[in-house]
């Protein structure tokens, strides 16, 4: 175990035992800690506004109820959000919603290269068209992009999180980044026409 | 030089090396237009991920939480127990007191004016039940600053 794994495994752990010991202070410090990747779970996970919140709050009182029987075999934010991505998961099974099917078709792109109208990309607010790309993927890809390139966690800790295994994290991440690089292409070759 | 285009796996694999290290496809891509073209678009991708905006809930999440949290089970702490074992004393000895002195306490009713006893009966009580009362209100004052996240 290195030093940092010690370090953030002393804090969990005094963080635990303080909520374990009745200090409910200490679980709104562990609350503050995670909020960050709990929401991107959660607004990656589920569209629609109304129901993120209640999931929010049920991933936290899940979380709470839970404690005692957390074992620090992990970092206690990837244990939570491991409650935080099953919470959702569950909820888009109950609905009947799509995880990971292609709800967003890969465009053929056969006139030109896609990547030669990549260039103009700098230029016209990449930014905002790209957030609505990602959110046209399926649920699932958007969590496992969220998860590798904004959150930098490593393939090990998404498979902790999301209990897919590490080939299929890998795989689908390779088909999220190709359908965003091949949508965002068509996207802004319509737009040159 | 490996004239075989990079499959989009190596491609991505490349773009997503920041060390370089990827020596097979670096040398490829160093040689082909068409396949470093292509890498820099995943590099700009990754960047532009990177740059979207954190979201965030436009409620206060911890506040909503806290509120919905079981309050903790008061603990019998050390303190407490002196103060229990102090009350039980008193009731102990206040009793073995007047089982023992009962002749001497009756003796000293009966020398004074009944009205007088129920006088001074009724103020001790009525005494009580304001030292009482003015008691709880100060303990429920107490804990109504002591909770933090009231429900």
């Amino acid at each position: 175990m290195t030093n940092s794994n010690t370090g953030y495994h002393e804090a969990d752990k005094y963080l635990v035992d303080s909520v374990l010991k009745g200090n409910n202070a200490a679980f709104a410090a562990i609350i503050k800690n995670t909020e960050a990747l709990v929401t991107q779970i959660v607004f990656k996970m589920i569209s629609n506004p109304g129901s993120r919140k209640d999931l929010a709050q049920d991933i936290y009182i899940k979380a709470y109820k839970k404690l005692a029987g957390f074992k620090f075999q992990c970092k206690l934010s990837t244990w939570i959000a491991q409650i935080a991505y099953n919470t959702c998961f569950d909820y888009l099974r109950k609905k009947q919603l799509i995880l990971t099917d292609i709800l967003h078709e890969e465009k053929e792109m056969k006139t030109t290269s896609p990547d030669e109208t990549f260039s103009v990309l700098q230029q016209k607010e990449l930014s905002a068209i790209l957030k609505k790309e990602i959110d046209l993927l399926p649920p699932i890809y958007q969590t496992l992009i969220t998860l590798y390139h904004n959150e930098e966690m490593s393939y090990i800790e998404i498979t902790e999180i999301t209990g897919l295994p590490e080939g299929t994290v890998k795989s689908y991440l390779f088909r999220a980044r190709k359908m965003l690089k091949n949508n965002l292409s068509h996207h802004y070759q319509k737009e040159d026409i | 030089m490996n004239t075989r285009h990079l499959t989009e796996e190596e491609i991505q694999q490349y773009a997503l090396d920041n060390s370089g290290s990827y020596n097979k496809a670096a040398e490829h891509i160093h040689s082909c237009g068409q396949c470093r073209e292509k890498a820099e678009t995943y590099r700009l991708l990754f960047h532009g991920i990177q740059q979207q905006r954190q979201p965030t809930f436009d409620f206060d999440l911890t506040e909503l939480v806290m509120a919905q949290l079981p309050l903790p089970a008061p603990k019998a702490t050390k303190e407490n127990l002196l103060i229990y074992f102090f009350i039980i004393a008193v009731i102990a000895v206040t009793g073995l007191a007047s089982y023992f002195f009962r002749g001497y306490v009756a003796l000293l009713f009966r020398s004074i004016a009944p009205g007088l006893v129920y006088l001074f009966i009724t103020g001790f009580i009525t005494l009580s039940i304001l030292l009482i009362l003015d008691m709880y209100k100060n303990y429920k004052k107490k804990i109504h600053s002591l909770d933090v996240y009231p429900g």
